[in-house]
C-alpha cells in the first residue's frame, strides 16, 4: 500500500511515499527550487517521489495533506488576538479528526494533484490529519521503539505548540498541549531577533554563540518573561513580546529589561549578547529537562521520542538523554513542516487504515537517506555539459585521493548517493574536513560557508569508535546528540587562554579534533554507520588507517542563505563559487586548480545573508 | 621573466575571440593580438581594441561612408558619457542586490544554462555583463564600441575580483567573434542607435551557436511614444519638463541620472521597431520565436521561463500587446521591448 504525504504552504514544503510503513523517499521542495525554505505546493518533490515508484498518482492508494489550520501567521495572530482570554487549555483529549473538511485548501491541492496526474480521481485519495497529530506521529511511527512517551516542540507559527503523549504499536495519544503564543519556540524568536539574526532562520545561531557566553541571565528570563511550573509547563509574559504589528518580535519593555536595544544585523556580537544567548539557551533546556521528567512519570515510558523545530537543539537532547529518565531517546531527523509529511503519512498508514505495527530493529527512516541519487552515468553526463573538468578513480582509488585531499587541509564537497531528508548533512551532500587542523573552522566558515567564524561545525565519527573520542554510547546517526570529547582527547587552556572571552577563545585550540570541539569540550555528534551510509564509512576508515583519526568535519553543502545541493549542477555551482577545494561526486574528482577560471562566479554574493 | 612579458612566448587569446576582419584565430604576445595573418591589435588596459571600421578590409585609403559616420557619431556620444555609468557601489553584493531587483535580469541569472558563452552586444558599461559573470556558471563577453565604457566595467571586475568576464572593443558590423559560438546573445536597446536596425540584428545573430538563444532588445514605435512626448516638450521648454519621466523619479545618483537623460532625450541616433519585424527577422535568420516581455499573450510571472517556447500570437495580438506597452512601466520608462529567438538546426 502506497501512501503519499504531503505538507505545504506555510514553511518547507515536502513530500514522501510510505510503503507499508517504511517510508521509500522525501524530499523536501527547497532542494528542487533552490528557494530555501520554499513553501508553495511541492510540484517536484511530489514528481521525484512518484518516480522513485515508477507511477502515476493513480498507483498511490491514499494522499494525506499535513494540515496546517492557517495559512498565514498574520492571520494565526489576528485568531490568537481574539481568543487570548481562552489561554492555555491543558488536557485535550486526542481524537481522530480524519478527512475534515478545508474547502479552499482542499481546491487549490486537487487542481495542483490534478495537474501532475490528469485524470485520476484526487477526492478518493485525498485525506487531512491534525497537524499535531502528524508531528507526534512523525516522532513515534518512525522511530525503533514498540511503545514510547512523545514530546513535540515546535517553532514559531503553530497552533498547538508543544505536546506530550504516549504511543503504544498502532496507537498515540496526545495527552497535555501547550497553545500558541505560549511558545518556546516563540521565546527562541524573540531573541533570535534581539540579538540581530534573521527570524525564523537564524534560530540555530543563537544556539551556536551560546557556549561562548555565560548563562548571567537566566533569572531575568524566568522572573519576568517566562513562568515554568514544575511539571515544565510553562506561559510566556506577552508584556514583553510584541509580534501583533508582525514588524517586530519584542518591544521596549524587553529591551530595557536586558538593558540594551535589539542589535542590528551588522552590529558587532558583545560578550553581552554571547551572555544572553547562553541564558536563553538554558532556560530552554530547563524546559525540556522538566518536561520530559514529567512525560516519564506520567507514561512510565522507557522510551522517548521527539519531534518539532526545538527538539534540533541539540544539547538539551543529549542532557535528557544524560539525566538518565529514559533508556533511549529518538529525534524524529526531518523536524518542522517537513516532518509532518512523513508523520501524516505514517499516521493513515498506522491509525487510519489501523494497519499493524512493528517496531523493527532501526527506525523507519534509512538513515535520512531518501532523495534523488544519480547514477555514475548520469554524473559524468552532467558534469561535462556543466563545463566540468574531472579525473573518474575506481572505488578503492577513490577513496585514497579524497582521503589525501583531506589530509592536505583541503575543503571537500562530497555528494554520493541518496541527498538526505531534514535540515542536516548526514555524509550525502557534506562539506568535509579534517577536524585536527586548528583553523579549519574558520577556514570553512569564511573561505566555504562564507558565515561568521564562530560558527561551530559538526564532527562525524565511524561508529565503532565513538567511545574512545566522545563521552556518548547511543548512537546518533542524525546529528541531533551533544556530548563532549573524552578526557585523554581534550587539550586543558593555559591561564592566558582562559582569561580571553568570546570569540577570541574560538582560535584556542580544545583538544585533538579542534574544528568541532566547542569552548565547552562539547560536539554535535553524528555516528556514521556502515548499514546506512557504507561510502562515507569507507572513507572515515580510510581516513582513520592513515591518521588514527576516525573523525572528519560533516557540515552541509551549501552556502548561507541556500538550499543544500540537491544535483551534480547545483554541487558543481556551489564548487565553482567557494573556497571548496575538491569535489568528490560518484566515483569523479575534480580538483579546483583544474578548472576552467572563467566559470567562476561569486557565489558569496549570489544568495542573501540568513 | 613572466610568459606575459616575453614579446617571443605567444599565446592562444581566447577560442571565441578572432581577427574581425578575417576570422582567424588571434595569438597574444605581450600587449598585442596578432592574427595569424599578421594583423595586429593592442589590448588597453586588459581590453583588447578590436573596434575595426565596416571598410577595413578593403584598401585604406579609401574615404569614410556615411553609414561609418553614424557609427561614429554614436561612439563619440558614448565616449563622452558612458552609459548607464556605475552608481557608487561600495562591493559586488551591493551591485547584485541591485540587479537581482530588475526582474529580466534575475530571471537570466537564474536560466542561463551552466557552462554557456554569452555575449552581451553593447554592453557599455558592463552591469549586466559583471553581474551574470559573478552569479552564472559561464564565460561572459562584453562588447561594446565605446573604451570609455568598457573601462569602467573591467575595472569594476578586476577590482571586485569578478572572474569569467572578458570586455572587448567591438563594432557590432565587424564581430570579433567566432560564429556560432555563442550560447545566448543578448542585446538589449543598442541595435537601433545603429544605422541599420536589420542589418546589425543579422550580423550579431551568426554568432549564437545552433541551439542558442538570441535576446533582442528594441525601442516600440507604439511603446516610445510617451518618450517622443517627452522629447518634444523637452525641446519646447527645456528640461524643466523631466519630472515627468517615471524613471527618474527614481533615486539616482547625479551621473545615472545625467546619463539617463542624454541617453534618453538627445541620442543622435535611434529607430523604432515592432514586435512583427522581429519576429519576421527571426523566421529569415533560422531563429524561432520564444517568448518576449512583455508577453504576446497572458500575465508576466515573476518566475516567468524566458527559454520555454509561448505563442507569437498574431499580428494583431502583437499590436496590442504594444499599445499595453503604454499603459505600463515599458511605457513610462521608454518603451524598449525584447523577444528572444532559438536558432534553429
Amino acid at each position: 500500500m502506497l501512501i503519499l504525504g504531503i505538507s505545504a504552504f506555510y514553511h518547507d514544503s515536502a513530500a514522501c511515499l510510505v510503503e507499508d510503513g517504511r517510508v521509500l523517499c522525501a524530499a523536501q521542495e527547497e532542494r528542487f527550487t533552490r528557494k530555501k525554505h520554499d513553501s508553495g505546493f511541492p510540484v517536484n518533490a511530489i514528481r521525484y517521489c512518484l518516480e522513485e515508484v515508477g507511477s502515476g498518482l493513480e498507483g498511490i492508494d491514499h494522499i494525506t495533506f499535513y494540515d496546517k489550520p492557517f495559512l498565514k501567521f498574520e492571520r494565526l495572530l489576528e485568531t490568537y488576538i481574539a481568543f487570548a482570554p481562552l489561554g492555555f487549555r491543558s488536557f485535550r483529549m486526542a481524537m481522530p479528526l480524519w478527512l475534515k473538511e478545508k474547502l479552499y485548501q482542499k481546491l487549490v491541492i486537487r487542481d495542483e494533484l490534478r495537474k501532475i496526474s490528469p485524470g485520476v480521481d484526487i477526492e478518493s485519495r485525498l485525506l487531512f490529519t491534525e497537524h499535531h497529530q502528524s508531528h507526534a506521529a512523525s516522532a513515534f511511527f518512525a522511530s525503533p521503539f514498540e511503545e514510547a512517551a512523545i514530546l513535540t516542540m515546535d517553532g514559531v507559527g503553530e497552533w498547538t505548540t508543544t505536546s506530550t503523549g504516549f504511543g503504544k504499536g498502532n496507537h498515540l495519544e496526545i495527552r497535555k498541549e501547550i497553545r500558541f503564543p505560549h511558545s518556546i519556540g516563540l521565546l527562541y524568536t524573540a531573541f533570535t531577533y534581539h540579538l540581530g539574526f534573521r527570524v525564523n532562520s537564524g534560530e540555530y545561531k543563537v544556539m551556536g554563540l551560546a557556549p561562548y557566553g555565560e548563562p548571567r541571565y537566566v533569572d531575568t528570563i524566568t522572573e519576568n518573561l517566562i513562568d515554568i511550573k514544575p511539571d515544565g509547563t510553562f506561559r510566556l509574559n506577552m508584556d514583553y513580546f510584541d509580534y501583533c504589528t508582525g514588524l517586530t518580535m519584542i518591544n521596549e519593555r524587553f529591551e530595557s529589561l536586558f538593558g540594551a536595544r535589539a542589535r542590528k544585523p551588522d552590529e558587532e556580537l558583545t560578550q553581552k549578547h554571547m551572555d544572553i544567548a547562553a541564558s536563553v539557551k538554558k532556560v530552554t533546556e530547563k524546559i525540556m529537562l522538566d518536561l520530559t521528567r514529567s512525560v516519564q512519570a506520567e507514561t512510565g515510558a522507557r522510551n522517548l521520542c521527539l519531534a518539532g523545530g526545538v527538539a534540533l537543539n541539540c544539547v538539551a537532547n543529549g542532557k535528557i538523554l544524560r539525566d538518565g529518565r529514559f533508556d533511549r531517546v529518538w529525534v524524529q531527523p526531518a523536524s518542522g513542516d517537513a516532518g509532518g509529511a512523513i508523520g501524516a503519512a505514517l499516521a493513515t498508514y498506522y491509525q487510519f487504515m489501523d494497519q499493524a505495527r512493528n517496531a523493527g530493529e532501526r527506525d523507519a527512516m534509512s538513515g535520512s537517506f531518501l532523495g534523488p541519487a544519480y547514477s555514475q552515468e548520469e554524473i559524468e553526463r552532467r558534469l561535462t555539459a556543466a563545463g566540468a573538468r574531472f579525473e573518474r578513480y575506481d572505488d578503492a582509488a577513490f577513496i585514497a585521493v579524497v582521503v589525501e585531499a583531506l589530509t592536505g587541509a583541503k575543503a571537500v564537497g562530497w555528494f554520493q548517493g541518496r541527498m538526505e531528508f531534514g535540515p542536516r548533512a548526514l555524509g550525502a551532500r557534506s562539506i568535509l574536513g579534517d577536524p585536527r587542523d586548528p583553523s579549519m573552522q574558520k577556514t570553512l566558515n569564511l573561505r566555504v560557508k562564507y558565515r561568521e567564524s564562530f560558527r561551530p561545525f559538526a564532527p562525524a565519527v565511524l561508529y565503532e569508535d565513538l567511545a574512545q573520542w566522545f563521552e556518548m554510547e547511543s548512537d546518533s546517526p542524525y546529528m541531533l546528540l551533544v556530548a563532549d570529547v573524552v578526557k585523554d582527547k581534550r587539550r586543558e587552556m593555559s591561564a592566558d587562554e582562559q582569561r580571553l572571552f568570546g570569540i577570541d577563545k574560538l582560535n584556542v585550540q580544545r583538544s585533538e579534533i579542534p574544528a568541532v570541539t566547542h569552548v565547552d569540550y562539547s560536539a554535535r555528534v553524528q555516528t556514521v554507520h556502515r548499514e546506512t551510509n557504507a561510502r562515507f564509512h569507507d572513507l572515515l576508515t580510510a581516513f582513520k588507517e592513515k591518521t588514527g583519526c576516525p573523525v572528519l568535519v560533516n557540515t552541509s553543502f551549501n552556502v548561507r542563505g541556500e538550499p543544500i545541493v540537491c544535483t551534480p549542477e547545483d554541487a558543481f555551482r556551489c564548487f565553482m563559487g567557494t573556497g571548496i577545494e575538491v569535489l568528490a561526486i560518484g566515483n569523479c574528482v575534480l580538483h579546483k586548480d583544474e578548472q576552467d577560471k572563467r566559470l567562476q562566479l561569486s557565489y558569496r554574493e549570489s544568495f542573501e545573508p540568513d | 621573466m613572466k610568459e606575459q612579458d616575453d614579446p617571443n612566448n605567444t599565446v592562444s587569446f581566447d577560442e571565441n575571440v578572432v581577427c574581425p576582419v578575417t576570422g582567424e584565430e588571434l595569438t597574444l604576445s605581450g600587449e598585442e593580438l596578432i592574427s595569424s595573418s599578421g594583423r595586429r591589435y593592442a589590448v588597453a588596459d586588459g581590453i583588447p581594441l578590436l573596434y575595426v571600421d565596416e571598410n577595413a578590409g578593403a584598401s585604406a585609403s579609401k574615404k569614410s561612408s556615411p553609414e561609418t559616420e553614424v557609427t561614429h557619431t554614436v561612439q563619440d556620444f558614448y565616449e563622452d558619457a558612458p552609459f548607464p555609468n556605475y552608481n557608487t557601489f561600495d562591493s559586488v553584493s551591493t551591485f547584485v542586490r541591485q540587479a537581482d531587483a530588475g526582474i529580466f535580469a534575475r530571471l537570466l541569472r537564474n536560466q542561463i544554462p551552466l557552462n554557456a558563452n554569452v555575449l552581451e552586444v553593447g554592453c557599455g558599461t558592463g552591469q549586466l555583463s559583471n553581474y551574470l559573470a559573478a552569479t552564472t556558471v559561464s564565460r561572459v563577453y562584453g562588447a561594446d564600441m565605446a573604451v570609455a565604457s568598457l573601462q569602467l566595467g573591467h575595472d569594476f571586475a578586476r577590482r571586485n575580483g569578478i572572474e569569467g568576464v572578458r570586455f572587448v572593443q567591438t563594432n557590432l558590423f565587424m564581430p570579433p567573434f567566432r560564429p556560432e559560438s555563442m550560447d545566448v546573445v543578448i542585446s538589449n536597446g543598442v541595435l537601433h542607435h545603429t544605422y541599420d536596425t536589420k542589418k546589425a540584428f543579422v550580423s550579431v545573430s551568426r554568432l549564437v551557436k545552433p541551439g542558442g538563444h538570441i535576446i533582442v532588445g528594441l525601442y516600440n514605435h507604439i511603446g516610445r511614444l510617451r518618450t517622443d512626448v517627452r522629447r518634444v516638450l523637452v525641446r519646447c521648454f527645456g528640461e524643466r519638463v523631466l519630472f515627468l519621466d517615471p524613471h527618474l523619479r527614481k533615486d539616482l545618483s547625479p551621473e545615472k541620472r545625467r546619463a539617463w537623460i542624454r541617453d534618453q532625450y538627445y541620442h543622435p541616433q535611434e529607430r523604432k521597431h515592432s514586435m512583427s519585424e522581429v519576429v519576421n527577422w527571426f523566421g529569415e535568420t533560422g531563429f524561432r520565436f520564444i517568448s518576449s516581455i512583455p508577453k504576446i499573450s497572458g500575465e508576466f510571472d515573476r518566475d516567468e521561463k524566458l527559454f520555454e517556447p509561448q505563442n507569437p500570437g498574431t499580428h494583431v495580438e502583437r499590436i496590442m500587446a504594444e499599445v499595453g506597452m503604454l499603459f505600463s512601466q515599458y511605457g513610462g520608462e521608454g518603451g524598449l521591448f525584447i523577444c528572444i529567438g532559438k536558432k534553429m538546426g
